[in-house]
């Protein structure tokens, strides 16, 4: 279980996040939700000490994080920051990336093994040698998935893993973060800007407003009233053979119904 | 088991290649002298014997050396520089060092008088020793300045190029002070020259390049994982700060000590890198040990051209380097925009 209390966050003397408490369990799937500048990232980044904690607790199971060495906690938390720049690497080299922190120059046998059965799952073959500048989006994306998921972390941290992808794309990944989250019992945090699959694909939802937060909860317990509080907009939720509708703000048409009912008899 | 067949087979052959380059340019440098390039002399550098092995031993051998590990030097430099400050722009020159150690050269021999001193040898040592000084205060002071600003490179670089600016109005200072045959002198210090070639100084930037290679076997990828940006790398447990002071200090290092004894050789840091990055991307597992190579390569080819192209004359190397490498720098720039 990864625990975290009372944590507060302050760069150049300036408040990021405040009285964070949290208890994420294993194979649990987090996904943050909230307002732009609300810590989404923040609190992913304090967690791999990308940032220094000002005041707080974190530890996982026995394991203090607070007081530990970057490198110490690197061995257990895997991170994929939001944005990526052009580095010029083909995939094989990103890939070997995430090994190489336990083994340096020479790669083990093992490790070789690790990759190899990640290239096979993320069907990363055809790949292998490109520039991964030169990839789209969502093959990119997947690229850096698995080499988290490589570093055989415990807890995985993904900060926007779907923006700039297609909706299949971003379907295909969220499924994908969901089934090894359960088969290799991570503790994964998620933050997501699409409320819809957050709710669809997590199993516990995390909503950050105002530097804390606001609710933490069971994505069926969610109520659209919970959603209206943290966007501060009207909101409408609906749950459908296990699927949840989610609409914001207020309706542009009069006749809302027969306006989708036409376009659908058009499209048959 | 994936086996090495997924492996990229070009990096390798570059890799060869750059090797088999070498080996030709060494060959080429040392039956190369003041009658041009003389290809039958290949049976005499065999034979050894005579006058002909005085000349090649006592003159050609240090020289084709000093240009191998010189511009290795210079290539690694200029490679670890520009992956730590993730600017392409980053190399010995434009961070200053060429410019304080020329400063410290200057100042060992307009004020110390350093060539009113008894041997030659002694007075090139004292000039060295003040360039080397210099051009390590430069390092620091933008090491010391950066971890002020956070050490964010963008501000590496920007320091590197005041003080850069900085150093040489210094430099032109004294000289304007200076009588003529002291300001002649520190203007022929700048001119980078291979013929001050001597075995200690060889033995000495040799070593120290050795070691810096061995280095590379333990932090390469940490350079890897700094391409994938500064958080990325963080997150698998680089103290980043300590990686980029660290590089900048030990390239600093190894660039200082063959400016101070050679003078300033431009353009060889900053473009070998750029060669061998647009050829085999950024792993830094190829990347480092290629710029080396890249570095002695350009470095053996201009010490030939400096030598044959106006015979009999010689023209220092760091002048044909900047000459050769402008042009060959914008190929490659021309080269790399049209592919994308």
């Amino acid at each position: 279980m990864l625990k975290i209390t009372n944590l507060h966050v302050k760069v150049k003397k300036k408040t990021l996040l405040t009285n964070i408490n949290l208890e994420l369990k294993l194979k649990d799937l987090n996904i943050i939700i909230g307002p732009n500048g609300a810590g989404k990232s923040t609190l992913l980044k304090s967690l791999v000490k990308v940032i220094d904690i000002h005041k707080g607790n974190i530890s996982l199971d026995e394991i203090e994080f607070t007081t530990a060495s970057i490198n110490s906690v690197s061995k257990y938390i895997a991170y994929m920051a939001q944005f990526n720049q052009n580095s010029n690497l083909t995939t094989l080299d990103v890939l070997e990336i995430s090994r190489r922190k336990y083994s340096g120059f020479s790669l083990r046998e093992h490790d070789h093994k690790l990759i190899e059965n990640s290239i096979n799952e993320f069907a990363l073959q055809k790949f292998l040698n490109r520039d991964i500048d030169t990839l789209s989006g969502g093959e990119r994306q997947k690229i850096f998935l698995a080499a988290a998921i490589l570093q055989e972390p415990k807890i995985l941290l993904l900060d926007e893993p779907i923006s700039h992808l297609d909706p299949k794309n971003q379907i295909e990944m969220l499924e994908l973060i969901r089934n090894k989250t359960k088969e290799k019992e991570f503790i994964t945090i998620t933050v997501l800007h699409d409320l819809q699959n957050a709710l669809h694909y997590a199993d516990k939802i995390i909503m950050l407003k105002n530097k804390e937060i606001l609710y933490f909860e069971n994505s069926l317990n969610i109520t659209q009233k919970m959603i209206s509080k943290l966007f501060d907009t009207t909101c409408k939720l609906f749950w459908q053979e296990g699927h949840p509708f989610l609409f914001l703000g207020h309706s542009h048409h009069n006749n809302t119904n027969n306006h989708s009912h036409k376009k659908e008899t058009n499209d048959t | 088991m994936y086996s090495k067949h997924l492996y990229s087979k070009k990096r390798f052959f570059i890799a060869i290649l750059l090797l088999c380059i070498t080996i030709s340019l060494i060959w080429i440098s040392l039956i190369s002298g003041n009658n041009g390039i003389v290809f039958s002399d290949t049976f005499k550098l065999l034979e050894a014997k005579g006058s002909f092995s005085i000349i090649v031993f006592e003159i050609r051998v240090p020289r084709t050396l000093a240009a191998f590990v010189v511009g290795a030097s210079l290539g690694l430099s200029g490679a670890m520089m520009q992956a730590v400050l993730k600017n392409p722009l980053a190399s010995p020159f434009t961070l200053g060092i060429s410019q304080a150690s020329a400063f410290g050269a200057s100042f060992a021999i307009i004020v110390f008088q350093s060539y009113s001193s008894t041997s030659s040898y002694e007075a090139g040592f004292i000039t060295a020793l003040f360039a080397f000084a210099s051009s390590m205060i430069c390092t620091l002071l933008i090491v010391s300045l950066g971890k002020r600003a956070n050490m964010s490179a963008e501000s590496l670089i920007l320091f590197g190029v005041a003080l850069g600016a900085f150093f040489s109005a210094f430099t032109m200072l004294l000289q304007y002070f200076a009588d003529d045959i002291d300001a002649a002198a520190t203007l022929f210090w700048t001119f980078g020259d291979l013929s001050k070639a001597s075995m200690s100084t060889i033995l000495a930037i040799g070593l120290v390049l050795l070691i810096c290679l061995f280095s590379y076997f333990k932090i390469f990828w940490k350079f890897d994982a700094l391409m994938l940006g500064e958080d990325s790398a963080k997150s698998l447990g680089i103290n980043t700060q300590n990686l980029r002071l660290g590089s900048m200090i030990v390239a600093s290092f190894l660039s200082a000590i063959s400016v101070c004894f050679f003078g300033i050789i431009g353009f060889v840091g900053l473009i070998a890198p750029h060669i061998v990055r647009l050829f085999i991307g950024s792993s830094h597992k190829y990347v480092l040990p290629l710029s080396a190579l890249s570095g002695a390569i350009l470095l053996l080819l201009a010490d030939i051209v400096s030598r044959t192209i106006l015979l009999p004359i010689t023209i220092p190397v760091g002048i044909i380097t900047s000459m050769l490498g402008a042009p060959l720098f914008l190929y490659f720039l021309y080269k790399r925009s049209s592919r994308c």
